[in-house]
């Protein structure tokens, strides 16, 4: 019995169609991830990210790297800097960085605890 | 190609399938799938934690399907099944019978339990193992054996036997 059955199930829900797919749902995935410009090689990972989270994520690598900017927050916290990172870190709530964000503004919560 | 573009390529299918099978609504489907890989792509290292894509992605899937069924109290029910245009055949009696058979398959789903019906698919669409079904839906293998020995009848017994 159950050879038959599972038989005719697995052929019925094949033949049927329901649970194909669109054939354009893999591209449509991939056009929302990497969009359209890039072909072949490996693309830019966050190229979904509007071009606003883009620069903020460009200007706070920009700011971490030249500036040393965690340096200064732990050594002098001001009132503005921990609102602007904090506010980045919501912007990058979606991207790795978020992490990296909070952990600064972790350490500077700490430091001005202490 | 890259490593995200792969798991797309190789998880879309039996995702939406699953997908389908909870929801019975193509666009609400396909629309879950590329919400997961989006989310998947923001955060790859929630990959990091397991050796299994396709455990993950399934289980974040079913999470992701039950939220969209609680947050529109979508019913599956016959009158809200959707109508979804069969597949093209250069055969018009085939394309015919395939859409009669989709008709009745879609009706029959529409009647079953969501266990059942995801059963059914994790098993005789996607292959999977009666281990690994067990360990997604974390229930024991006897369960899932009974459960999709109970989908398989009611589903032949919904569509009867018309299409032996």
């Amino acid at each position: 019995m159950s050879r038959n059955r599972s038989g005719s199930a697995r052929k019925l829900l094949r033949r049927s169609g329901l649970f194909e797919p669109s054939p354009g749902l893999s591209s449509r995935i991939s056009r929302s991830i990497f969009g359209d410009s890039v072909e072949g090689s490996e693309r830019p990972r966050y190229k979904h990210a509007s071009p606003q989270m883009r620069l903020i994520a460009a200007s706070l690598f920009a700011a971490i790297l030249v500036l040393n900017i965690p340096g200064i927050i732990t050594r002098n916290p001001a009132p503005y800097a921990s609102h602007t990172f904090e506010q980045i870190g919501s912007l990058l709530q979606e991207t790795p960085l978020a992490r990296e964000v909070s952990d600064i503004v972790n350490k500077r919560k700490r430091s001005s605890h202490e | 190609m890259n490593s995200m573009e792969l798991i797309i390529q190789k998880y879309s299918r039996d995702l939406y399938a699953y997908c389908f099978s909870i929801l019975i609504n193509r666009e609400a489907a396909e629309d879950v799938c590329q919400d997961l890989f989006v989310k998947l792509l923001s955060k790859p290292e929630l990959l990091n934690s397991t050796r299994n894509t396709r455990a993950w992605l399934l289980t974040a899937a079913r999470n992701r399907c039950i939220d969209v069924l609680r947050s529109e109290q979508r019913v599956a029910s016959c009158d809200r099944v959707e109508e979804i245009p069969a597949e093209s055949h250069s055969d018009p009696q085939l394309a015919i019978l395939d859409d009669e058979l989709a008709t009745a398959v879609r009706h029959a789903l529409s009647r079953l339990k969501r266990e059942h019906r995801e059963v059914l698919v994790l098993r005789d669409f996607n292959g999977m193992s009666y281990r690994h079904i067990a360990s997604h839906l974390n229930w024991d293998v006897e369960k899932v054996r009974w459960t999709l020995h109970q989908a398989r009848v009611r589903l032949r017994d919904f569509i009867g036997d018309v299409y032996e």
